[in-house]
């Protein structure tokens, strides 16, 4: 007796269990019927399989790539050369994984007010763990690979203020500039420092409004409290 | 690292998603869920929007899966209905296009019409979107997703059995489109 043709189709998927696997394939064998039943079903797959062709592993690649660019913004190539770059920001940024880096270099008077307003800003560091921190360099963050204009300290600040996203910012100062001690360092108390009044010192409302806007990465915070500590420990020399 | 150990962790903690987890899902993956969705939608724009789609909403969703099955099946499931839906769509606009012009290469090609139609590619893919969604999800996820019944029926949430029975109906209608086109399949 013949099988029914949906048990065809299972033992053409393979999918029937011994020993009715075995028993099946011992009827096939010397059924001409149920053999060209089963070869139809075979044929019909190999001409499914065979069906428009298309660029498989390129189309892989591709949604790689989109991803590596959608979750972080950089591309990450692993050894085999295809990307996927799901890259953590470090240190880890909270609400978003888009991070920018602006070069910005300035004049000599500009980047000498932000650093004042810098140390204004973090110094509260330095009231709260008199303990001496440890020196770090200058720049914030990586130099980024982008290189981008001459840049205002306007154009600077509305870049900032339209930002919701962290923003690392590297400051490079004019390379034939030396600095030379002015004054003593100012400190600042947290509370005291809200918007400023124009008769209020040292910084100008620009100037402060940038440190604040600076501020708001807490992890830059701690690297820029270390570094205005660095610049206030050289200018008090 | 076995199989299971691989995904897990890949949402540990409020970060990112672990980076290699993540790779290792997308390698073990990616690649069948873009041959389904191509079979599904017809097109590589399409196929590539849906599988990228899918693993942005895994992502962001940040589901605690406990083994890579888990993840590969949600994936599958996803890719397969967005795959869909979009195939739905893009039906209707082009289904009575495809019938006028069928209608008319019979009309135009005379006996030749027999010969040609079921031999082209595209013959293949016309019948697969004439089948009904429930008959087109499992032949195309054993075809060319070349699972077995018993992940099919997980992906989808019914019974072996019942994926049995799918499988045998879509390849009947096939057949049947087929040999309604005038060729027999021996």
């Amino acid at each position: 007796m013949c099988p029914d043709r949906e048990l065809l189709s299972a033992f053409a998927d393979g999918e029937v269990p011994s020993p009715w696997n075995e028993r099946l394939a011992s009827h096939v064998a010397s059924c001409p019927s149920c053999a060209a039943t089963l070869a139809g079903f075979r044929s019909l797959s190999e001409r499914l399989k065979a069906a428009p062709s298309f660029e498989e592993q390129a189309t892989v690649e591709r949604i790689a790539a989109r991803l590596g660019e959608r979750l972080d913004g950089n591309l990450e190539e692993d050894r085999d050369g295809a990307s996927l770059g799901i890259h953590t920001a470090k240190p880890p940024v909270v609400g978003g994984v888009f991070s920018r880096r602006v070069l910005v270099p300035l004049p000599f008077a500009a980047a000498a007010l932000v650093l004042l307003a810098l140390s204004a800003a973090f110094a509260l560091r330095t009231y709260l763990a008199p303990a001496r921190v440890p020196v770090q360099t200058l720049a914030v963050a990586e130099i980024a690979p982008q290189a981008t204009e001459r840049t205002s300290m306007e154009a600077l600040i509305r870049y900032l203020e339209s930002r919701d996203a962290q923003v690392n910012l590297t400051i490079e100062l004019p390379r034939e500039a030396t600095f030379a001690a002015s004054g003593k360092p100012f400190i600042v108390r947290a509370a005291d420092y809200g918007p400023v009044s124009p008769a209020s010192r040292p910084a100008t409302p620009a100037a402060a409004g940038a440190a604040v806007e600076a501020s708001t990465d807490p992890g830059a915070a701690g690297d820029a409290a270390g570094t205005a500590d660095g610049a206030a420990e050289g200018g008090a020399q | 690292m076995t199989r299971n150990q691989a995904v897990y962790g890949l949402f540990s903690n409020d970060g990112p998603p672990d980076e290699r987890a993540l790779r290792r899902l997308y390698d073990a993956t990616a690649p069948m869920l873009v041959r389904v969705a191509y079979r599904i939608t017809g097109t590589e724009e399409a196929a590539e929007d849906v599988v990228h789609d899918a693993f942005i909403r895994l992502i962001e969703k940040r589901i605690p899966f406990a083994t890579l099955d888990d993840a590969k099946f949600w994936l599958i499931r996803v890719v397969k209905n967005a795959a869909l839906n979009y195939a739905k769509r893009k039906g209707r606009e082009t289904r009575a296009y495809e019938r006028w012009w069928r209608g008319e290469r019979a009309e135009t090609e005379g006996a030749d019409a027999e010969l040609i139609r079921g031999e082209s590619e595209a013959e293949v893919k016309f019948m697969l979107d004439r089948l009904p969604e429930k008959l087109k999800s499992v032949l195309i996820l054993k075809e060319y997703g070349g699972m077995s019944y018993k992940e099919i029926g997980r992906v989808l949430g019914i019974t072996e059995g019942n994926v049995k029975v799918r499988a045998f109906r879509a390849r009947e209608a096939l057949l049947a489109l087929m040999e309604k086109g005038g060729k027999h399949v021996s």
